[in-house]
């Protein structure tokens, strides 16, 4: 194509990629190291120069306080909201924060907001790319988990400005593997796409219709994903050397971080063996082992991974389909590779779930064929648009605090509505307008306030 | 006020058809150039008028999914990403505008409700967001009993009643539970059969718009006659999808 290059991104809580569609396919485009997957995870060196990626991956282990992962779970987030965050994850707040302030992250002695951090993985996809290319790149389509609020969305394409790309779409990540999907399958019909990935989970039941692709209903959880998991086995392996070895590492951020690497390994064996083996080398010269059998596993994860039951089970009522009416079920995210988490989707939707597609790269492979729909096409994306909806209800504070929904969940966007107030007093001047997004995870999450006033021209009957 | 909507929308679909594109200066079909292509600025028109549709009740909704497939591969800003500014802006509104229209008209009920709306008619808020309100703000919300409802909706008022009382004495009471649910099914059946009740009087709203199409005058005591008893309908409708609501909230945990 001659004209700008547009690049599809998955700025993933693990991991992020950059992809494009070269001739009438999407292919990734790998790292310096010859790697699709960029790890998202960012160090300052002794220098203080930021390291990104598989590079950073041995600070975590070695100078943890200079180096943070998982930062997708604090984009559009205020100090209040990540209380439970703070809990499990080794995000080091700068101390001087005030509430209502955006958060700032700790670095070594630097800070940094959560889209600086995200634009330093934006900046190096970008550098990938670049090289792939041998030209500038300045053009992308990010995507952003279904279930994202406005605020979080707004964080992600802050982050892309920051990295110096203009955003031309937030895609929502199950959609645009969806697209990655059906580039290939050209079918009609009906299908559910089940995105369990590292630190968010979506659910999107979609139409596929000539080439159309209809987004009837989403929904998810946009802190549910294998993180959860991680954390869980860390828990239990610290609780476990609490109590064999009497030894308290639970403030030890290094100890922490080797004993994650170890649970992901053990996670990770565990898809495709019947036991791993714990083993973490701690100070002293002690040790830490334990074997864990995919039984044990199973039943452990079985809390967390239920958790994805209610969000399917709301997406296929708002859709108005039972299982039985769904055509295909599709895996995406890096946790989807579970075997119990595929029973889990089997049982469902009763159907055999497909993952021909690489799960970690699905995602950027769709963000690459929507961007070069926005591009101006291809024979292969010739016939192909996405119409994607709203994943919370949108909606106006009116008197006494309550919502009033004016754009309900899972409307096709864009979408407007025009509702009629009347003041609340005589005489009054100025209206302040509070939109709110509203969901039962969300209820009592407050959308990006912007106020506005208005000069009502006929009084109030009261 | 009836008559001069449909006017209006006559009006507007004469003018729409008269102008020509702002880009090739052919002539247009509402949304986009049927020359050209491009996108046009939006005009103020109703939803059944934007498919090109007269305001009738009874409508295909396979067609119309179909026609909304069409007009979203003309309209989309998607498809409109690399046109001008004032072009993305006019695909957005336009986009937005069909989104809308179907949203509404796809959905029997939605349409119903609009049709009322075009025609001046106030309908009576008893959706769920309404009783929030009305529980915050203190304000009695008009609520008034079917008449065919009166002496079942006494009943089960008062077992529901029993109901709440038992919970918090922790009793339990299985023969008071089967007859609630009794009342349910019987509710939910009365339910499904008003929508078939709403569908017959589409019929007789349509027959008058097609009287009108034909230049046949309806007198104003009719067009009026089938909009009231659609109202009705509605009015019927919301107050035992409330009722339901409530029994369900009672019976939570119960059963």
């Amino acid at each position: 194509m001659t004209t700008d290059r547009i690049v599809g991104i998955d700025l993933g809580t693990t991991n992020s990629l950059v992809a494009f569609m070269q001739g009438e396919s999407p292919v990734v485009i790998p790292g310096e190291d010859g790697l699709n997957l960029v790890p998202s995870v960012v160090a300052l060196d002794e220098n203080n120069q930021p390291v990104i990626g598989s590079s950073a991956r041995r600070y975590l282990i070695e100078t943890p306080e200079r180096a943070v992962y998982s930062v997708k779970r604090l984009m559009g987030r205020g100090v209040e909201d990540v209380q439970e965050e703070l809990k499990l994850f080794p995000f080091r707040l700068a101390d001087d924060l005030q509430p209502g302030e955006v958060l700032r992250i700790k670095l070594g002695d630097k800070t940094f907001t959560p889209p600086e951090i995200s634009a330093l993985i934006l900046r190096q996809l970008k550098r990938n790319a670049e090289r792939h290319f041998g030209g500038p790149v300045s053009k992308a389509v990010i995507t952003v988990p279904a279930y994202f609020n406005d605020a979080q969305r707004q964080a992600t394409k802050d982050a892309g400005r920051i990295a110096g790309l203009e955003v031309l779409r937030l895609v929502n990540e199950p959609t645009a593997a969806s697209l990655a999907y059906g580039l290939d399958q050209k079918q009609n019909g009906i299908i559910a796409v089940y995105d369990l990935g590292g630190g968010t989970f979506d659910i999107s039941i979609l139409k596929l219709h000539d080439g159309i692709f209809e987004v009837i209903a989403t929904n998810g959880d946009t802190h549910l994903g294998g993180d959860d998991i991680d954390n869980l086995l860390i828990t239990i392996a610290l609780d476990d050397i609490r109590g064999d070895m009497n030894l308290d590492l639970r403030r030890n951020a290094e100890a922490v971080q080797a004993i994650r690497k170890s649970v992901i390994e053990a996670k990770i064996a565990l898809s495709s063996q019947a036991s791993a083996k714990l083993d973490v080398e701690l100070r002293g010269g002690r040790r830490y082992q334990r074997e864990v059998t995919r039984e044990q596993f199973e039943q452990l994860i079985q809390p967390i991974i239920d958790r994805t039951v209610g969000p399917c089970k709301q997406a296929m009522k708002d859709a108005g389909l039972k299982p039985e009416q769904i055509d295909e079920a599709v895996l995406v995210g890096g946790s989807t590779r579970i075997p119990k988490v595929r029973a889990l989707v089997k049982e469902l939707f009763q159907r055999e779930p497909h993952s021909d597609l690489n799960p970690d790269e699905v995602v950027a492979l769709g963000a690459a064929v929507q961007a070069n729909i926005l591009g101006g096409g291809s024979v292969a994306t010739e016939n192909m648009l996405l119409l994607d909806v709203t994943p919370l209800s949108l909606g106006i504070e009116v008197a006494g605090g309550v919502t009033d929904k004016i754009i309900l969940r899972n409307s096709t966007i864009p979408a407007s509505a025009t509702q009629f107030y009347t003041t609340q007093i005589d005489g009054q001047a100025n209206v302040a307008m509070c939109p709110r997004a509203s969901s039962a995870a969300a209820r009592k999450r407050k959308s990006k306030y912007s106020p506005a006033t208005a000069s009502p021209t006929s009084r109030s009957r009261a | 006020m009836s008559k001069s909507t449909v006017s209006t929308i006559a009006a507007a679909r004469t003018h729409d058809a008269a102008e020509s594109c702002w880009s090739c200066g052919a002539m247009r079909v509402a949304q986009f150039c049927g020359a050209c292509g491009k996108v046009q600025p939006p005009a103020p028109v109703d939803y059944f008028s934007f498919f090109g549709l007269p305001p009738k009740l009874n409508l295909d909704v396979a067609t119309l999914e179909k026609e909304f497939y069409e007009l979203s591969r003309k309209l989309h800003p998607d498809l409109n990403a690399r046109a001008g500014s004032k072009e993305q802006e006019w695909s957005l509104e336009q986009s937005s505008r069909l989104n809308d229209a179907y949203r509404t008209l796809k959905d029997p009920i939605k349409r119903t409700q609009y049709l009322l709306h075009l025609e001046g008619v106030q309908l009576e808020e008893q959706s769920k967001s309404a009783t929030e309100k009305a529980r915050a703000t203190g304000e009695v919300k008009k609520q008034i009993v079917p008449p065919d409802l009166l002496e079942e909706v006494f009943e089960l008022n008062m077992q529901l009643e029993e109901l709440r009382m038992e919970k918090k004495t922790g009793e339990d009471d299985p023969a008071l539970i089967a007859e609630i649910e009794k009342h349910k099914a019987a509710l939910e059946q009365k339910y499904e059969a008003l929508f078939q009740e709403l569908q017959s009087y589409w019929k007789s709203w349509d027959g008058l718009i097609e009287r009108e199409q034909a230049g046949q005058a309806v007198p104003a005591g009719e067009r009026k006659q089938a909009l009231d008893k659609m109202v009705d309908v509605l009015n019927r409708r919301n107050y035992i999808r409330n009722l339901v609501r409530d029994v369900n909230e009672a019976l939570e945990g119960s059963s």
